[in-house]
């Protein structure tokens, strides 16, 4: 009978709300020394007691780099992006899941965890991504799953345990090895739904090698990419036949013109922009080669470029992956241009965003 | 006429205190889960042990956070599923009957010991062995508090885990276990709960029986229930299942998205027990516990204002009262009050009452046992590192016994003053 009446209460799965409530981030302070601290630290840099056992390390919140989000990459998280994983943890981290919490105490502690970076004042999340409905996963969709995974993923993903031949070079944009995801297993980190996989091929993992594919992949073709993926898990031994071609989903680069060349060079010396300043005129290009040590990628600070020239310089890249992002450059000599044409002179800064941790930034001064 | 009980002899006091120990539910947090996971204790405790609805959720999952994490060994390659916790205290008795001092003296401890394990070993499988040491000196005791083993998610859902062992019943919140530092203060402790009409067979809700629970919960523990069969007085193996009984409890939870109210929970919990009576012991008679609560955590998560109401009426069959003529009836119940002002300190304040509705021995007076008992403390309990914590806590609790249980017709007052000093690795 008591069963019968617990029934009748309902078994509601925890699905947060789509827009939760407004924080406050006084409250939200002492939500996270109570919840928080002990992973990513008084100070928000994922430095907390625990942070020496986790793998992957607590996030470091001072960048305002998030992974997961519905958003492009290189763009904040919205507040229900941040909700949703603080509601349904991580799974395979020792992130857990704080659904049981009340909405407001974890809108609250968005809200404070939003203090941490500079980011969360200079800029907006960008229009999330849509999921349009999963067609149908059919042979033919798997089989084109497959060979675009194979292009496009197998580089890093490629090997029974996420150990494609990149795999080990990968480094996340704290400087911490970064080993790709191993899709064979049942769960992602954020689900083991088909719109899960979507998004993270969609939108990419900020402050880690993985890009967004949003700008260079149809909806059908990232649902073949899912259907895929769901396969994988099922018939994990499909991988084996899989020669990785460690070609990037990046396109092929333009012809540079009269483009200032710089090189991205990760090698003993260290992780960085050859030459890091260089100085260019109104409707110059400047092309990014990635020379060795990759992936790289270039992203623009928003906040250090002049006033309204965000909208022409997003115009000028190739290709982006996200707000001021150019795509992953995975391959030696994979290139990307970026175009000055219209833009107000000034100085641009600019960072690699997977070794951001390890210096690599520069500037452009456009005359 | 019977001795007021305050009056007997210091070895009978002794007896009765290592009596009351034995059956003693210590209070405690879980330091070996803050290593595994890597949580501050405060996670999942308002204020240890008080778990809060992170804190019940985790345990309705089996002491499992199902972050993929949920191996006995994961997360910290020096964790391992053992704890310990050490209470020693100091307590101050004074005691009147009918304007004579019973009772005014005030002694060390007796503390208890805990070297206990708990946890999970991988999904489907969670376990609970606490061996707990009580006492000090020729009558301390080495007893279970518990000694369960679960499995998760039976036909892989959360509306289905099974538990079988010395299991605690699923009281409204928590169990005095979980709850608080009061159970070695025997005026302090939860008294409505475990109440026993005068002459009855003893039926304690607090207690942790032989049986089987039924249990589930959705995610967040939003809804949930748990369903116990259990042997009422199974004080040896042999007894076990002789005594068919069966308590139930559910509770929602509302989460409100504005205002002053954070959240709202309702219960009602209920148990039908049975006693063996008779020549042959072949008569089975009933104790039944019927009630409901509702919890209020007013202003903020982190630092809440909790409060607690719980109400029930008891009732015991006449056949199980020597000399009674008619069932007993009683009303039960507490409110109580934790406000975390700052961690890690605590404020908390309880009223216990019982009120007799129906006497099962002719003659007697209506109020015949009815308690009054109050309880205001503040604690202070701090994790200096994932492996160790350490907290005092002092508290001031007063029971007023109208005409004492005992059958000479006195009123008893009793005060206590606990302080105590607990470590926990």
């Amino acid at each position: 009978m008591l069963l019968a009446v617990f029934v009748g209460l309902g078994l509601t799965a925890f699905t947060p709300a789509h827009e939760p409530p407004a924080g406050d981030s006084g409250r939200g302070k002492a939500v996270y020394e109570r919840f928080c601290t002990q992973c990513h630290g008084p100070r928000g840099n994922g430095g907390g007691e625990v942070a020496p056992f986790a793998n992957p390390r607590p996030r470091d919140f001072r960048q305002g780099l998030f992974k997961f989000r519905s958003t492009p990459f290189g763009s904040l998280p919205t507040v229900a992006d941040l909700d949703r994983t603080i509601s349904n943890g991580l799974y395979g981290t020792v992130m857990p899941p704080f659904g049981a919490i009340n909405p407001r105490a974890r809108a609250d502690v968005i809200a404070y965890i939003q203090t941490f970076s500079p980011r969360w004042r200079n800029e907006q999340p960008s229009q999330p991504i849509a999921v349009p409905p999963e067609p149908a996963s059919t042979r033919e969709s798997v089989a084109a799953g497959r060979t675009l995974f194979a292009n496009a993923c197998s580089a890093c993903h490629g090997g029974r345990s996420g150990n494609g031949p990149l795999a080990k070079s990968l480094v996340d944009a704290w400087g911490n090895p970064d080993q790709p995801a191993d899709l064979t297993r049942r769960h992602i980190k954020t689900g083991v739904e088909g719109q899960d996989i979507y998004l993270r091929i969609m939108t990419g993992l900020n402050g880690t090698p993985m890009p967004g594919f949003s700008g260079s992949l149809s909806p059908d073709k990232a649902w073949d990419i899912v259907h895929y993926v769901e396969h994988l898990r099922r018939h994990p031994e499909s991988m084996d036949s899989i020669v990785p071609t460690a070609a990037s989903a990046a396109p092929a680069a333009p012809a540079p013109g009269d483009a200032v060349t710089i090189e991205m060079v990760g090698d003993a010396k260290g992780y960085r922009f050859e030459p890091s300043s260089v100085t260019i005129h109104v409707g110059q290009a400047v092309r990014f080669v990635n020379k060795i040590g990759g992936p790289h990628n270039v992203t623009f600070w928003p906040d250090s470029i002049p006033g309204g020239a965000q909208r022409q310089l997003q115009a000028g890249m190739q290709n982006t992956s996200g707000p001021l992002t150019s795509p992953l450059l995975l391959n030696a000599n994979d290139a990307t241009t970026v175009s000055f044409t219209g833009v107000a002179p000034g100085t641009y800064k600019f960072y690699c965003m997977p070794h951001l941790a390890l210096g690599m930034h520069g500037q452009i001064i456009v005359q | 006429m019977t001795r007021p009980l305050l009056k007997r002899l210091p070895l009978e006091r002794l007896l009765l205190g290592l009596i009351l120990l034995g059956m003693a539910r210590p209070a405690y947090g879980i330091p070996a889960f803050a290593r595994k996971y890597g949580l501050k204790c405060t996670a999942c405790h308002e204020a240890v042990p008080l778990l809060n609805v992170f804190g019940r959720a985790f345990r309705d999952n089996g002491y499992r956070l199902n972050n993929g994490k949920d191996d006995a060994i994961s997360t910290d390659p020096s964790y391992w599923p053992i704890f310990a916790w050490v209470e020693e205290n100091y307590q101050y008795n004074y005691a009147r009957s009918d304007k004579k001092t019973e009772f005014n003296n005030g002694s060390v401890g007796p503390g208890f010991a805990i070297l206990g394990a708990m946890g999970s070993l991988g999904q489907h499988i969670s376990f609970n062995v606490r061996p707990i040491y009580a006492g000090g000196g020729p009558g301390s005791s080495v007893a279970f508090d518990a000694a369960w083993i679960r499995y998760n998610r039976l036909f892989n859902t959360d509306a289905l885990n099974v538990r079988v062992g010395e299991v605690d019943f699923d009281m409204p919140i928590a169990t005095a276990g979980e709850r608080d530092f009061t159970v070695n203060d025997f005026v302090g402790s939860l008294k409505s709960l475990d109440y026993s009409v005068p002459g009855s067979h003893g039926f304690d809700l607090l207690a942790n029986p032989m049986g089987v629970e039924l249990s589930g919960h959705d995610r967040g523990s939003i809804n949930r229930y748990a369903l116990t069969f259990f042997s009422n007085s199974a004080v040896s193996s042999h007894q076990i299942f002789s005594t068919p009984s069966v308590y139930g409890h559910v509770s929602h939870i509302w989460q409100i998205p504005g205002g002053f109210l954070r959240d709202f929970e309702f219960g009602a919990f209920g148990t039908y027990a049975t006693v063996s009576v008779g020549p042959d012991s072949a008569a089975l008679k009933s104790q039944e516990r019927y009630g409901g609560s509702v919890d209020f955590w007013l202003a903020s998560d982190a630092l809440p204002l909790h409060i607690e109401a719980i109400a029930f009426q008891g009732r015991d069959d006449k056949n199980i009262i020597p000399g009674a003529t008619r069932d007993a009836l009683f009303d039960g119940g507490d409110i109580q009050i934790d406000y975390v002002p700052k961690l890690p300190f605590e404020l908390f304040a309880r009223y216990n009452l019982v009120r007799n509705v129906t006497q099962a021995v002719p003659g007697r007076p209506g109020s015949f046992a009815d308690q009054n008992v109050y309880l205001f403390g503040i604690q202070h309990m701090e994790s200096l590192t994932s492996r160790f914590e350490w907290g005092w806590q002092l508290h001031y609790s007063m029971e007023y016994d109208h005409l004492n249980m005992s059958v000479d017709g006195t009123n008893n007052l009793q005060h206590v003053v606990w302080a105590g000093l607990i470590l926990a690795f």
